[in-house]
């Protein structure tokens, strides 16, 4: 298990320590606890969990015998020392271990036949290891009511808890929410939040991971299986950029929950999910859905067989010359052949990929580059633009994790986040990036190692501030930087070269397609929107989806292909960062349903060109061979932990986005993992969804004379806005709207350009409040 | 009785010293005075090293030497904290230091501040001592109006102030660690331990923790001098001690004794005027409820540090709860370990679940449900339990039981077999 | 083959003519089994009405056959199943592959299931040897005698 923290045995000038009549080594200041579990000794803990922070020495399950040190000491908190006797197995030892899970024991409840922690429970795993195998507690067990919610998604069941404090010292060292404490004292300590509502957070989920019993479960799993009804699946989630690594648990077919993974990957996630994260999985069998293909014909939808789908979608597309559009969640492989039917199946095909264009961004992304388990041991981070904890929410643990190790945090960016608590922001216009990244510099020039994150897409619209920040960091050579990105896969369609999305636009503008292939794509829920409206608003030719669930896109096209979400199918992404990991599928995707990329591979089959792979890692060889960005990266080398790209060459760089142009007040949009499309298919996350407000100071709702709760449409120079709340808030900069990317209906995305460069909008109240 | 080579002022001048003017006349501050900007700090370190006194909270560790352990080149601001958290079953002799005579307790931590280079000092006062909280909250104010607090004390150039917090109402909170997050504003826990506090205490920084009793005798130390403290009783624990006495006897109270000079039988019946008529000791918690007890064999024996960790108890903080033979020693027993169940802070598993067990088989054995094999269970339990957990306190807990099962162990088969009725209502009389 | 030897076979059918037939007129009569004979499951509920089986699936980790498929559900106020907090929703087995070799039996912690005495499981259909709760809950339509104390059959 991972609860013990990983301990390199390779590095030189080890501390060398008796352990059991062995010689054996481990790096100075490695817990005893750990380095025995190195050499192969596991030492029973609780309460310790490296990564929640220093030990705590509270369950007193680790204490060992060390020569010369007066009583058991507890292995969890003491660092090895040069020619230490540590004794594991001594009646000492296990007299106390047999002691502690006595007295643990006590007043357990033991009802592991009904709890779900049953079969994968560190108490009962370590009673049978370690402990007494008779209990001589005769008295009656202290009894409390079955379980309590602590949110919507935890429950918590008192009588279980053996007071181990992680789940306390998660929400308060490392997610830092402030909500949960324990409540009285001495046997009837109780968890419980401060205020005693339900825990809200944005990682409140981990707290299930690290409970060492089966006092806190997830209600959505809750009583759904056992773990030896289950496969669990290694996988990495695909809601967000971050890619985070996660294990799928499912059963019969289907996910049935999804934690954070055992080993976890130390370069990404350190094993912590966000909540999104973690309870979107029941969106693969959401209301939205699509489980058949559906075929629009003037008499009215019909639905069809695969095969007959298939065959109708090659029957559309042959001789045509083709649009093909693939969307920024893609897979590397379903983007990879359909940029490869352009040469093949489908000559002439313009193929292109959603999101942001980001020429600008091309120097930033030459520079040398961090992981997210780099920030660890910077001195120095800085947040340029963006908010993390909004849009990729492990990297607000990492970077709450630095704070803690002692680095600085610093930034700048125009909208108001959760981090900003965490150092010194520059709050600066919209717009004018530049000026904050201007007064960064002096500050990563001085660090000796500094991490700077950038957010690509407030960058992308900002190019001087790109400019600049490139150049800030390129002049401290112990710099590096570490996007922040939009896109789920972006990084991995831009490595594959594909151009970004205006090159279909303008193909399908000026007619020069006459069929279009959209791959997972969404284009009428993405900023530029409007000009996709108009654009597929005169357009002919037929328009054929690749998409697991409906959307604006799937309404408008002549015939739809089921395709498998990111929990059912076999594909590769690379995050933000340029890890290539790879999605294993663990559940069954719906009977008429395929993964794209089959999909994509039986359209060329039926277009006459046969392609020669039939696996998806054949495929990965097959469509990154000619791509040098994919050097030497191989499904296999990708393994489980999967291996970061080579920082691209710099490419000329593309056309910068124009100065915001129109009037109005300007426009601040942020994306949201919390509450975006994943999480409202999600039952699980329903409470969470965002709402489509539209936020301002008082000072500028009055200047634009709306009131908190009017209905507001926003109109730009790229087009219009569906309908918005207005919610006047204190402590929010003046002269700016706030609104949310990703809320349902995609309001704010009508009135965005698709390369996010600033906009200015009109306010224009529909509906009073 | 007159009381002689009184360290506290207050016994010394036989009334109390609440005003600063009444302390003064009683000669106060003279050695804050003399020492400010006329002695080095190392000097007066090594004076406290030389007096010999010994912490008076409990584990009577040398105060001089826990002030030494301080680092002398931290970057970090030190802090001295003044435990008055008093909460040992049995001990009141803090309360009436603060009660009667704050100021000389204010000089003495001041005095320690400017021993260790500290910025401030805080008082942790346990919650329940309301009056002596105010006592002290005035004798602050008055101290600060006088120049002995503040800015630059008496122009010496040394900045020091006082902090009087008070706690919420819990005995852990008397364990220094536990009282350091207390103080910091966190739920009163301890601390794993190292790094100790005087590496890294209060808010991460190096602090020096004493009892109310240790700080208050400073100020006599520097006037009369360090060899005169340490010509006070035997060599290894000079000084004065103040003996909560309370329990089956007369006159209970606060009793000032030179330790080594006085035996225990000595305290019972000449200081606190023996028991009631016709009752003979049955049962004797010298240090508080957290020692050992012992029996009427060993009441000849002098009250020092060693002598009575000679006979297997412990001075600890000289809460002294005397029983007679009217008492059941069971339900006396059942009475602490429920006492030691509500104040488990939970932190630990073997003192959270423990304490709840031990009480829970007390209580079986009281209601006439004992087993013979609850004996060995209590010892097995005992072992477990003891010298395992973060803190003293479930060692606290079991010493009591422990020493009483056995050297009672009779009255806790018969209790086994035949309950221990509820006792009758004392008389009043019997409270003296 | 000389006469001798005809005289010996025949010597056999001869002496068998005489015994008792060890033929059972099966369906008629049932050969009763032993106490301790492990045939058809039997789903147990206690005096109140309610299901002993909680639904932990230990059986179902117990099972070497693997046919046995348990989903559970919580107990609501509405609808309380079982006297835990979970109840069975579904609870199979599937007899073409069970082996009836008791460990279920054993793994419950609630005795919720044990193994009956009923042999006659044959069906016309597989499909059909998918037990449900429902079957399992009822007693066996088929029941099979008992063996008394020294009978031979």
């Amino acid at each position: 298990m991972a609860e013990y923290a990983p301990v390199d045995l390779t590095v030189e000038n080890q501390v060398e320590f008796e352990l059991d009549g062995r010689r054996v080594a481990a790096p100075a200041g490695t817990m005893l606890a750990d380095a025995c579990y190195a050499h192969g000794v596991e030492i029973p803990i609780f309460c310790y969990e490296p990564r929640i922070g220093p030990p705590i020495g509270a369950c007193r399950m680790c204490l060992v015998e060390v020569e010369g040190m007066r009583g058991l000491q507890t292995a969890c908190s003491t660092p090895v020392a040069p020619d230490m006797v540590v004794r594991t197995t001594t009646d000492a030892v296990k007299e106390a271990q047999d002691g502690v899970l006595e007295v643990l024991l006590a007043n357990h409840p033991l009802d592991c036949p009904v709890c779900d922690k049953g079969g994968e429970c560190p108490l009962q795993d370590r009673t049978f290891k370690f402990g007494p195998g008779t209990s001589r507690y005769v008295e009656p067990k202290r009894h409390q009511p079955k379980p309590l919610n602590l949110s919507h998604r935890i429950a918590l069941d008192r009588e279980r808890c053996i007071s181990c404090f992680r789940c306390v010292r998660f929400s308060q060292e490392v997610a830092q929410d402030g909500e949960l404490t324990m409540q009285e004292r001495g046997a009837r300590s109780e968890i419980t939040t401060f205020s005693g509502d339900p825990y809200r957070g944005r990682f409140s989920g981990n707290i299930i991971d690290v409970c060492p019993v089966g006092a806190l479960t997830s209600i959505p799993y809750r009583f759904v299986s056992r773990p030896w009804d289950v496969q669990n699946t290694p996988s990495v989630c695909g809601l967000c950029p971050v890619g985070c690594n996660t294990e799928l648990t499912v059963r019969e077919g289907r996910t049935k929950r999804v934690t954070g993974r055992p080993e976890p990957n130390p370069a990404v996630e350190e094993g912590w999910l966000c909540d999104t994260g973690r309870w979107a999985y029941d969106a693969s069998w959401s209301q939205a859905r699509i489980t058949a293909a559906v075929v629009r014909e003037a008499t009215g939808d019909r639905t069809a067989t695969l095969e007959d789908a298939v065959d109708g979608a090659a029957a559309l597309l042959r001789g045509r010359t083709a649009g093909i559009l693939v969307g920024t969640a893609a897979t590397v492989e379903e983007a990879g052949i359909a940029a490869d039917l352009a040469g093949g199946a489908l000559p002439g095909a313009v193929v292109a990929r959603m999101g942001i264009p980001g020429g600008a961004l091309a120097p930033l992304r030459a520079l040398p580059g961090a992981q997210l388990g780099d920030v660890d041991d910077a001195d120095l981070v800085v947040v340029a633009g963006g908010d993390p904890s909004a849009q990729q929410p492990v990297a607000e643990l990492r970077l709450r994790k630095a704070r803690r190790f002692g680095a600085t945090v610093t930034g700048c960016g125009p909208r108001p986040h959760a981090l900003e608590a965490l150092g010194t922001f520059i709050r600066t216009a919209p717009g004018d990036l530049a000026a904050g990244v201007a007064s960064l510099a002096e500050a990563i020039a001085a660090a000796t190692r500094p991490v700077v994150m950038w957010d690509e897409a407030d960058l992308a619209g900002e190019p001087a501030a790109a400019e600049a920040l490139a150049a800030a960091i390129a002049a401290n050579p112990a710099a590096r930087q570490l996007e922040l990105g939009a896109e789920v896969n972006g990084s991995g369609l831009r490595a594959l070269g594909l151009p970004d999305a205006g090159a279909v636009l303008d193909a399908v503008r000026a007619g020069t397609v006459d069929a279009l292939l959209l791959v997972h794509a969404d284009p009428l829920d993405a900023p530029g929107r409007a000009a996709w409206d108009a654009a597929l608003e005169g357009f002919a030719g037929p328009v054929i989806a690749i998409a697991s669930h409906a959307d604006a896109t799937t309404e408008r096209a002549d015939l739809v292909l089921p395709a498998l979400t990111m929990w059912e199918q076999e594909g590769t992404l690379v995050s933000m960062n340029g890890r290539v990991q790879r999605l294993r599928p663990g559940a069954r995707g719906p009977e008429g349903a395929a993964a794209g990329w089959e999909l994509l591979v039986a359209l060329a089959h039926r277009l006459g060109v046969v392609p020669g792979y039939r696996t998806a890692a054949a495929a990965f060889r097959a469509v990154t061979a000619g791509r040098p960005a994919f050097a030497g990266i191989t499904p296999e080398a990708a393994g489980v932990l999967g291996v970061p790209l080579a920082a691209p060459a710099q490419v000329a760089g593309a056309s910068a986005p124009p100065p915001a142009s129109g009037e109005g007040v300007p426009l601040v949009a942020t994306r949201t993992v919390y509450g975006g499309a994943a999480a409202r298919r999600s039952a699980a996350l329903a409470d969470t969804a965002a709402p489509a407000e539209l936020r301002m100071a008082p000072d500028t709702a009055a200047a634009h004379w709306v009131n908190d709760g009017d209905r507001v449409v926003l109109r730009s120079s790229s087009g219009e806005s569906g309908r918005l709340t207005v919610r006047v808030g204190d402590g929010l900069p003046e002269g700016v709207v706030f609104a949310p990317l990703g809320a349902p209906g995609s309001p704010t995305e009508g009135v965005l350009p698709a390369d996010m460069a600033p906009v200015l909008v009109r306010v224009a109240r529909v509906e009073a409040g | 009785m007159p009381i002689l080579n009184s360290v506290y002022r207050h016994r010394e001048a036989g009334r109390p010293l609440t005003e600063l003017a009444a302390y003064r006349e009683a000669g106060g501050y003279k050695a804050l005075e003399s020492v400010l900007g006329e002695t080095d700090a190392d000097d007066l370190q090594y004076a406290f090293v030389r007096s010999g006194l010994r912490g008076r909270g409990g584990a009577g560790f040398p105060m001089g030497r826990k002030a030494s352990f301080l680092p002398k080149d931290s970057r970090l601001p030190k802090y001295v904290v003044c435990n008055a958290d008093e909460s040992e079953p049995g001990t009141f002799k803090d309360r009436e230091i603060m009660e009667m005579n704050p100021f000389q307790l204010l000089e003495g931590l001041t005095l320690a501040g400017y021993a260790i280079g500290a910025v401030r000092g805080y008082i942790y006062i346990r919650g329940e001592y309301e009056h002596q909280a105010r006592v002290l909250d005035a004798a602050v104010r008055a101290a600060r109006e006088a120049g002995f607090l503040g800015k630059d004390l008496l122009r010496s150039g040394f900045d020091y102030d006082i902090t009087v917090y008070r706690g919420a109402g819990a005995y852990i909170c008397g364990e220094e660690t536990a009282l350091l997050e207390s103080l910091e504003g966190k739920r009163g826990q301890p601390r794993l331990k190292p790094p100790f506090p005087a590496v890294a205490g209060l808010y991460g920084s190096p602090t020096l923790i004493n009892n109310v009793e240790t700080l208050t005798a400073l100020p006599p130390i520097v006037t009369r001098g360090a060899d005169w403290y340490a010509a006070l009783g035997p060599e290894k624990s000079p000084g004065t001690k103040l003996f909560s006495i309370s329990g089956h006897v007369v006159r209970p109270g606060n009793y000032e004794i030179v330790l080594g000079d006085t035996t225990l039988r000595e305290l019972i019946f000449e200081h606190a005027g023996g028991l009631r008529e016709g009752r003979r000791v049955k049962a004797v918690w010298v240090g508080g409820s957290s020692v050992p007890v012992i029996g009427e064999e060993h009441l000849d024996t002098p009250l020092d540090y060693e002598s009575l960790q000679g006979i297997g108890t412990a001075l600890g903080s000289g809460g002294c709860i005397v029983m007679d033979d009217s008492g059941c020693i069971v339900r006396a027993c059942l009475r602490l370990a429920s006492f030691y169940r509500h104040e488990s802070c939970g932190k630990c598993s073997p003192c959270r679940e423990g304490t709840s067990w031990f009480e829970r088989i007390l209580q079986r054995m009281v209601d006439g449900d004992g087993r013979m094999e609850d004996f060995e269970l209590l010892e097995s339990l005992f072992r477990r339990v003891s010298g395992k957990t973060l803190c003293p306190l479930a060692d606290g807990a079991i010493a009591p039981i422990r020493s009483a099962i056995k050297l009672f162990r009779d009255d806790f088969i018969r209790v086994c077999q035949e309950g221990s009725p509820r006792p009758e209502p004392m008389l009043p009389a019997s409270v003296g | 083959m000389s006469i001798q030897d005809q005289l010996k076979g025949f010597g056999i059918t001869f002496r068998t003519m005489l015994s008792k037939p060890l033929t059972l007129g099966y369906p008629e009569r049932k050969t009763p089994v032993f106490p301790r004979f492990r045939g058809r499951h039997r789903l147990w509920t206690y005096d109140n009405g309610l299901e002993k089986c909680v639904g932990c699936s230990l059986c179902v980790a117990a099972c070497p056959a693997d046919c046995i498929r348990v989903v559970a559900e919580e107990n609501t106020p509405q609808l309380r199943v079982s006297a835990g907090e979970r109840f069975a929703r579904i609870y199979e087995i599937n007899m073409a592959r069970c082996i009836f070799c008791g460990y279920c039996e054993v793994a419950c912690p609630f005795d919720a299931i044990t193994l009956e005495h009923s042999y006659e499981l044959s069906e016309r259909d597989r499909r059909e040897l998918v037990y449900t709760k429902d079957m399992l809950l009822a007693p066996a339509p088929k029941q099979a005698p008992l063996r008394a104390e020294g009978q031979r059959v």
